[in-house]
């Protein structure tokens, strides 16, 4: 099986009075092992939801998710549990994805203790993942309120890691820090897809960000894909009227 | 220049503010300790038996031997006051504890899982917090009958909607936020994200609404005992003290004073205590002590 995740006909609505939207239109896509696939659109094109979707917080309507060759639907808590094995998501404001109240290696050590790890094993564990993401072992006793955005994003990605995830979303998680912070960001991102060879799914709005460091680009709008490519060929040669909007609005 | 001079004395009034209020915090924390202390230790403080009748002592004025007097069976005031104290302080701590527990964990619960069952507990809150307390504390003791415990029951009845609508508002404003989806993430369970990652987040202005109902629960503990449907004598409790005295009030006002005073004194010096435990916990002044780093 060379496919970490494949989607099919995933559906979304949400309903508020007696209006209903449909957030995610019956989607499919798939995300082949060690590859990194880019999920763009605009803001409500639902690109969040499908990650919110694929990581189990919010409920299917409609579809299937296939992680790893089992069938995921509606999961229970034992099945997240093995969804949360394979999948980890790295979020989009840095520093409201962690407790404000516990400190960054705590945070980390979390994942590693429901896991099953000893106390004294996990903080070892954690601050080996805070240097892998670059951040000195001091960052560990540090509060989320006493680091930068960028080292908060840093240790957000090391939380997600240290699960040891075959898929890593990343939800605009550059998107919220400033441009050179977000070269940073991208390069430790490629980097761990060649050490440790997880596959990688971007959402993202960035355009020049997907066409640096993605093998694969989805163009979201209005919860379907319009279209589908390589980096390059989106870019170059958009097929769809929306994605030529898209390609102008940032280039 | 003049700019920078500007900012160091904004800084430096910010710095006196903020010392102001810690020791203002210091002080009253100190002097409800010293209250505390007294109630606990009263039986070895209490300078004659608050029970021991002596009818040839009755109802004597203020004087050298009993500082605040006797009443009408010649029992001594002070000694009344201080072991009183023990009944009312701590039957009004144990009431804000159970209210405050059992509130918090009931909105925690609703606020956490939504859905009907919190419409349903809400909807019940609805109906305890459209009674006028009071009256509904009253139609409860009454239904329970007289007693201290049966007291403290009824209140805590008609006072645990106030924390769980506290606590479950306090909830919906955190229950979306990313780090709690990150804690999901990190395979934690409900409860253990509930009392990790919420309950820290939101005790805050729990811990203030708490500290301010000391006064308001020990001055309806002992309203409910001065109406006769709290504690009951010869137990020596604030309420029930100024009740007997009651009718004396114009002959020996000492009787009545010298509990009605304990009262004013303690409920003011736990409010001004929770006056300035908002002060220190103030969301506000945490984001300007960050702002300052």
């Amino acid at each position: 099986m060379n496919r970490i995740l494949a989607v099919s006909n995933l559906k979304k609505t949400y309903t508020k009075g007696k209006t209903t939207i449909c957030a995610v239109d019956e989607i499919s896509f798939h995300v082949d092992k060690g590859e990194c696939l880019a999920l763009v659109g605009e803001s409500g094109s639902g690109k969040s939801t499908v990650a919110k979707l694929i990581t189990g917080l919010e409920s299917l309507d409609g579809g299937d998710i296939i992680l790893d060759g089992k069938v995921i639907k509606n999961p229970g808590r034992k099945e997240l549990k093995r969804v949360y094995q394979l999948v980890q998501m790295v979020f989009q404001m840095p520093v409201d994805s962690f407790n404000p109240r516990i400190r960054l290696g705590e945070s980390v050590m979390e994942g590693l203790i429901n896991q099953g790890m000893g106390r004294q094993e996990a903080k070892h564990k954690a601050i080996d993942y805070l240097e892998i993401c670059g951040l000195g072992p001091e960052f560990a006793s540090r509060y989320p309120s006493e680091v930068s955005g960028g080292e908060c994003q840093r240790a957000s990605i090391a939380r997600a890691i240290a699960r040891k995830p075959q898929l890593l979303i990343c939800d605009e998680a550059t998107s919220a820090l400033d441009v050179t912070v977000q070269a940073q960001i991208m390069t430790l991102l490629s980097q761990l897809r060649e050490d440790q060879g997880m596959s990688q799914l971007m959402i993202c709005h960035d355009l020049a960000l997907v066409q640096q460091c993605c093998d694969r680009v989805l163009v979201m709008h209005q919860g379907r894909v319009v279209e589908t490519g390589t980096p390059d060929e989106v870019i170059s040669s958009p097929r769809e009227a929306y994605t030529k909007k898209l390609i102008d609005s940032i280039l | 220049m003049e700019v920078t001079e500007r900012t160091a004395v904004r800084i430096r009034t910010r710095k006196i503010k903020k010392d102001q209020t810690m020791t203002k915090f210091y002080l009253f924390l100190t002097l409800v300790i010293i209250l505390l202390l007294v109630a606990a230790l009263a039986p070895q403080i209490v300078p004659y038996d608050p029970y021991a009748q002596d009818l040839t002592q009755a109802l004597q004025p203020p004087s050298p031997e009993h500082l605040l007097g006797t009443d009408r069976y010649g029992r001594d005031m002070l000694s009344r006051v201080i072991m009183g104290g023990q009944t009312t302080i701590y039957s009004a701590l144990l009431l804000v504890g159970i209210i405050t527990g059992f509130g918090t964990l009931v909105g925690l619960f609703c606020g956490y899982q939504g859905g009907k069952i919190d419409s349903l507990i809400m909807r019940v809150s609805d109906v305890f917090l459209a009674f006028p307390g009071m009256v509904f504390a009253i139609a409860v003791a009454g239904i329970l009958g007289g007693g201290l415990i049966n007291a403290v029951v009824a209140l805590a009845c008609i006072s645990w909607p106030k924390f769980a609508r506290l606590s479950r508002g306090q909830v919906l404003g955190i229950k979306n936020m990313p780090y709690i989806a990150a804690a999901r993430l990190s395979g934690s369970g409900s409860i253990k994200i509930v009392f990790k990652h919420i309950l820290p987040n939101i005790i805050g202005p729990i811990l203030v609404t708490s500290t301010l109902d000391i006064g308001t629960m020990m001055m309806e503990l002992a309203g409910l005992s001065f109406l006769g449907l709290g504690a009951m004598p010869p137990i020596a409790e604030w309420g029930s003290m100024m009740s007997e005295g009651r009718s004396m009030l114009q002959t020996s006002p000492w009787v009545i004073l010298a509990p009605g005073c304990a009262i004013f004194i303690s409920v003011t010096l736990f409010n001004l205590l929770g006056d300035t435990v908002r002060d220190v916990l103030d969301p506000k002044t945490n984001k300007r002590k960050k702002e300052k780093k």
